[in-house]
């Protein structure tokens, strides 16, 4: 899937990988590769800005901690982001429902 | 890890760029991240059996373009700081040196050969061990050369300079600060040799300040000229020069930078701010 098709997503996307627990940037670009079975192609710098918005949004919380001499930030959901996902989850299965029985009932 | 001029470096430098309009703050964590980020991936492709070249182009394609992720960056609302986070987290030691008449300028030197084989978490006691070890010995004497009057070191500071108000890419886990004073009480300059641990390598770089006013009123100091340099990893010191037309990418220009020490007066810094080391570094 390119990364026009997940633009919208991403902030779910980042949201889900870190239910799995802490993560930095990397880990969580090497999690929605993991997690989506590699069908997620997104040019790995734009995993940061979605950290931001939501860390300015308070659904995510982040730290610094050190890696090989060099600064790494780590991100964690916080209780609005959990409930935030789930909420979100529930949206997305409202979509995916309503548009599958479109496309199924158009074929 | 990364030559000056790597791939690596020059999607930060072109990063650095775009951020330009960021706050300091904002701009440094983007790009430590960034960093961190693109050095992960060039680590784990040289692991699974690249060449660095072909590490670092990967890990540079797969970043994405740097001003695509910077416009992002940039739409990023902020959150107002609520309260004040020091920058500078280790407390500097400060040792008392020798007055000595302003030698030649070193144009190379190398990095201290026990910081070198350190470990990448230091404490303050380490860092001034290195410094202080013996085998840093050209090091003390270009110190001296320049007309050290006091040297400050820290470990665990996180730190970026700017030469045109832009941060370095780099932050410092081992820093040596080197004041004169060129003038009684006035135009200090502040020499920073840093040593950078990254994937057990280290890298050195310094910076030139010239100020109006003692280093301890930050507040009411101006920095009036400057310049950034490095110790590649070949020994020789090459300049970061204020000229902005060096961005986005890394300029590096060889070139004199520190000024000969006039008259040398002792800078009296309060004991709440610093506090003396048993020995000095600089002790012949």
């Amino acid at each position: 899937m390119h990364a026009e098709a997940l633009r919208g997503h991403i902030d779910t996307m980042v949201l889900a990988a870190l239910r799995a627990g802490p993560a930095h940037g990397y880990a969580l670009v090497g999690a929605l590769a993991e997690q989506s079975d590699g069908a997620f192609e997104l040019a790995e710098g734009t995993v940061y800005p979605a950290l931001h918005r939501l860390e300015a949004d308070g659904l995510v919380e982040s730290s610094w901690t050190r890696y090989a001499g060099r600064r790494r930030r780590v991100y964690r959901l916080t209780r609005a982001g959990k409930a935030a996902l789930a909420e979100r989850h529930r949206d997305w299965r409202a979509f995916a429902r309503g548009m599958n029985t479109l496309l199924e009932g158009s074929t | 890890v990364t030559d000056p001029q790597s791939e690596v470096d020059q999607l930060l430098g072109a990063l650095r760029f775009e951020l330009r309009s960021l706050g300091r703050r904002a701009r440094g964590r983007a790009l430590d991240e960034a960093r961190d980020h693109l050095l992960s991936v060039v680590e784990d492709e040289i692991a699974a059996g690249s060449a660095r070249a072909e590490a670092e182009r990967r890990a540079v394609e797969r970043f994405g373009s740097p001003s695509m992720v910077a416009m992002a960056l940039r739409a990023t609302p902020r959150r107002s700081p609520g309260r004040f986070v020091p920058v500078l987290i280790g407390a500097a030691l400060i040792i008392g040196v020798v007055t000595l008449p302003a030698g030649p300028v070193k144009d190379e030197f190398t990095p201290p050969a026990a910081l070198a084989a350190s470990p990448a978490d230091l404490t303050k006691a380490q860092c001034a061990d290195f410094w202080n070890d013996a085998a840093n010995a050209r090091w003390h004497a270009y110190a001296k050369s320049i007309g050290t009057r006091r040297a400050a070191i820290g470990a665990g500071f996180t730190e970026t300079l700017g030469a045109d108000g832009q941060p370095l890419l780099w932050t410092a886990e081992c820093t040596v600060r080197l004041w004169l004073a060129l003038r009684p009480g006035h135009w200090q300059q502040a020499v920073l040799v840093y040593g950078r641990l990254v994937g057990g390598e280290v890298l050195y770089g310094t910076s030139l300040t010239s100020r109006n006013a003692p280093p301890v009123r930050s507040r009411q100091r101006a920095t009036i000229q400057w310049s950034n340099s490095v110790v590649r990893r070949n020994g020789t010191l090459a300049f970061y020069g204020p000229d902005r037309s060096c961005l986005p990418s890394h300029c590096y220009r060889d070139g004199p930078a520190f000024l000969p020490a006039g008259s040398m007066t002792w800078l009296g810094l309060p004991p709440a701010w610093s506090r003396s080391l048993p020995r000095s570094p600089l002790a012949p």
